[in-house]
């Protein structure tokens, strides 16, 4: 794990061995790059943020493997699938979807239960009731949570009540702007 | 981007194999095959539809020719659906429409696969922490079908299921009940009537039966009319047919609905409404979740000698062949090694690399139609080698191998190694245009002796000096020699595109000449693509 002293990584959360992080993170509150509870960040995800206002990332995301994030604004429980991109400036509601290599307009706002799928990105919004999505996801990020550990390396840092996790993995997030 | 792809396709290098087809096309005509061979125009119309990728193509042993997708008969081995893999017999095929009765939808929306899922309300206050324990909802039925793309759900048209098995058989009432399918069901019944009614006995082969909707009935109504059954059609007409259902009222408002139009997801896309033939609505509320075509497993027989020459495995789930005789087993398989940019004037190397797939050795033949085509010059190096026999040992050993036959290598051979041997062709562009093609005659002999199936790698190495003496043996003809052994020959036609030709870039004289195995131009001129096209009408217009 890094020791740089500009990174604070706070508590209840796991981060993986080999990682790389530059700039100044601060992994929990507060900071250029706020990542809020409960997110999963799989391997070889890049979320950068350019922009001097600070990028506030919801709780219960799932960033999946390869995906690139330089939005504005993440809110909560969505879902950006393997090797999507949410392009710069780019402000997400809740409960959407990102499809695999799918991606966003610059300077786009998208609204809550957007789903983006298929070659031409086709967009939808997703008619379910908030408690079935969030029941769903709720299944779908506990299930990741145990078995993601068991393919990672992943040191537990802090208490072991501390269950809900960041497993942030190698070379999982880059701050490039240092404002 | 559309129109990048195909801009790219259109360039991009091959090597296509022509079949002339002899049972599909005149039998007149395949009398003068050898005429028809050496007048083998690449430029006309008809090419793509008589040349293929290796691929693609069968070899018919008996007849020792290649066969392709247009000369194979085909009849089909079993049903199954792609998503379960359910073998369905084929008596059920038609009461089935084709479809999938099981549990195997695809999405309305996008067309992937959909799932069943258990509906679960979440508790009143929702822990992240503990996860949430699935309880079936109190309202509507405990499974929808979902999809994971686009995160459609059938409970968006208010379809829920009781069970999680047999969903096609519980949408079944509600579709019976819909208007225009009591209509469809209607009008088939009194046809079906009188067309059993009509029928003379005509016997058809069972591979034609197999077919749905190609029953004893519709294929003597249409093309099995004989005198006696117009004779009784006449005297038998149809009765007076009655609707059974009044009229299939039309989607309310449908048009001021159009005309009010926004959004474009308000209204279904072409290939959403092409997925739902029977009403084709416009308004995606309407929209139901299809069952999933059936496939086929299919046997492949030679049209002229009925062998078969691909049989896969009866069960759905069986990847394996009984019988697969292909041309990539059976027929040298050109690739193109190396291949530089091929610049206006300019002598260019390329190297097409023959693989020999038999377990002999066999002798090649090249010969080119005329030195120089509308595209530019082609001079083939070696016109005569020959090709180690292939062997699975051999293979991992490759490196012993090419370094034995590198010390002598002849000229116009760019490198023998294994089972392959790479031939050098030099290229002189004439034209600039967007795809420098030439046809290349290929004939190619082995040997086979008597009991070919105990022939070693080294009575082979032992005839192939015979086999080089033996080459005059005309095409498709099976001599015997002194010895036990046969000659089989082979020739045929092949097409090599090679991209397009780009102009020299300024400062370079058009007489450069480049020297084998120099780098690849790739560098230097990559500036005219887009006159290239311009340039091609115009020399196809002095053509003709």
């Amino acid at each position: 794990m890094p020791k740089d002293h500009a990174i604070t990584i706070g508590k209840r959360a796991v981060v993986c061995q080999d990682i790389e992080l530059k700039g100044e993170i601060q992994i929990g509150p507060g900071g250029p790059i706020i990542i809020g509870q409960n997110n999963i960040v799989e391997e070889n995800v890049t979320i950068i943020n350019k922009l001097p206002t600070a990028l506030t990332i919801g709780d219960d995301n799932v960033f999946e493997v390869g995906c690139y994030v330089e939005g504005s604004k993440i809110g909560s429980k969505n879902i950006i699938e393997a090797k999507a991109r949410i392009l710069s400036g780019t402000s997400l509601g809740n409960n959407c979807v990102v499809g695999a290599v799918c991606s966003t307009k610059k300077d786009e706002i998208i609204l809550d239960n957007t789903v983006i799928y298929g070659d031409h990105h086709n967009r939808r919004i997703q008619t379910a009731s908030a408690n079935q999505i969030s029941s769903l996801h709720t299944r779908h990020l506990d299930y990741l949570r145990e078995v993601l550990p068991k393919f990672n390396h992943i040191r537990v840092v802090g208490a072991p009540e501390s269950q809900e996790i960041v497993p942030i993995s190698r070379k999982a997030i880059k701050q490039t702007a240092s404002h | 981007m559309n129109s990048l792809q195909t801009e790219t396709r259109h360039i991009r290098p091959y090597v296509h194999y022509h079949c002339g087809c002899p049972d599909v096309n005149n039998p007149t005509t395949s009398i003068e095959s050898e005429k028809e061979e050496e007048t083998f125009n690449i430029y006309s119309p008809g090419i793509h539809f008589s040349t293929f990728p290796i691929s693609k193509l069968y070899f018919c042993d008996d007849c020792h020719q290649i066969r392709c997708p247009r000369c194979v008969q085909e009849e089909i081995v079993c049903y199954y659906c792609p998503n379960c893999l359910f073998e369905v017999p084929t008596a059920s095929v038609k009461s089935e429409r084709n479809r999938c009765a099981r549990n195997c939808f695809q999405c309305p929306i996008c067309q992937n696969t959909l799932s069943v899922v258990a509906s679960s309300e979440p508790q009143p206050t929702p822990l992240p922490i503990s996860p949430t324990v699935p309880t079936v909802s109190a309202t509507g039925a405990p499974y929808y079908l979902s999809c994971g793309v686009c995160r459609w759900d059938s409970q968006e048209i208010g379809m829920t299921f009781e069970k999680a098995t047999g969903l096609a058989l519980q949408l079944q009432k509600t579709e019976d009940e819909r208007p225009d399918v009591k209509e469809f069901d209607h009008l088939k019944d009194q046809f079906e009537k009188h067309l059993r009614h009509n029928t003379p006995s005509t016997t058809l082969p069972s591979s034609l039966l197999s077919i749905p909707g190609m029953s004893m009935n519709s294929f003597s109504s249409r093309y099995g009319n004989t005198g006696l059954a117009h004779a009784q059609q006449k005297s038998d007409d149809v009765e007076k047919y009655e609707a059974a259902v009044d009229k299939v009222e039309p989607e309310s408002g449908l048009v001021d609905d159009l005309v009010h139009l926004t959004d474009v997801n308000q209204i279904t896309t072409l290939t959403q409404r092409m997925n739902q033939l029977s009403d084709q609505p416009y308004k995606v509320e309407r929209l139901q979740p299809q069952r999933i075509h059936l496939r086929t497993k299919r046997v492949k027989r030679c049209r002229s000698c009925r062998h078969i020459l691909i049989k896969p495995e009866q069960k759905a789930q069986a990847t394996r062949f009984k019988i697969k005789l292909v041309a990539l087993k059976n027929i040298p398989k050109i690739t193109i090694a190396s291949l530089p940019k091929l610049i206006l004037n300019q002598r260019t190397q390329i190297v097409l690399k023959f693989s020999n797939p038999l377990y002999e050795e066999i002798s090649v033949d090249l010969t080119i139609q005329e030195e120089t085509n509308e595209c530019g010059k082609v001079t083939i190096l070696a016109p005569h080698f020959n090709i180690t026999p292939y062997n699975e040992v051999l293979e991992y050993e490759e490196d012993l191998i090419s370094s034995r036959r590198a010390a002598k290598a002849d000229i116009g051979i760019y490198e023998k190694r294994g089972n392959s041997t790479s031939i050098i062709f030099e290229i002189t562009p004439l034209a600039e245009v967007e795809e420098f093609k030439f046809p290349l005659l290929v004939k190619y002999t082995n040997k086979n002796t008597e009991n070919n199936e105990n022939d070693g790698v080294t009575t082979e190495e032992k005839s192939s000096e015979e086999t080089n003496s033996s080459k005059a043996v005309a095409s498709d003809e099976i001599s015997a020699d002194e010895s036990n052994e046969i000659t089989k020959s082979l020739s045929f036609w092949t097409v090599i595109g090679l991209g397009n030709v780009i102009k020299a870039p300024a400062g370079t004289s058009g007489t450069t000449v480049k020297g084998p195995r120099t780098e690849p131009s790739g560098s230097k001129g990559s500036s005219s693509r887009g006159s290239s096209s311009g340039n091609r009408s115009g020399t196809s217009n002095s053509k003709s």
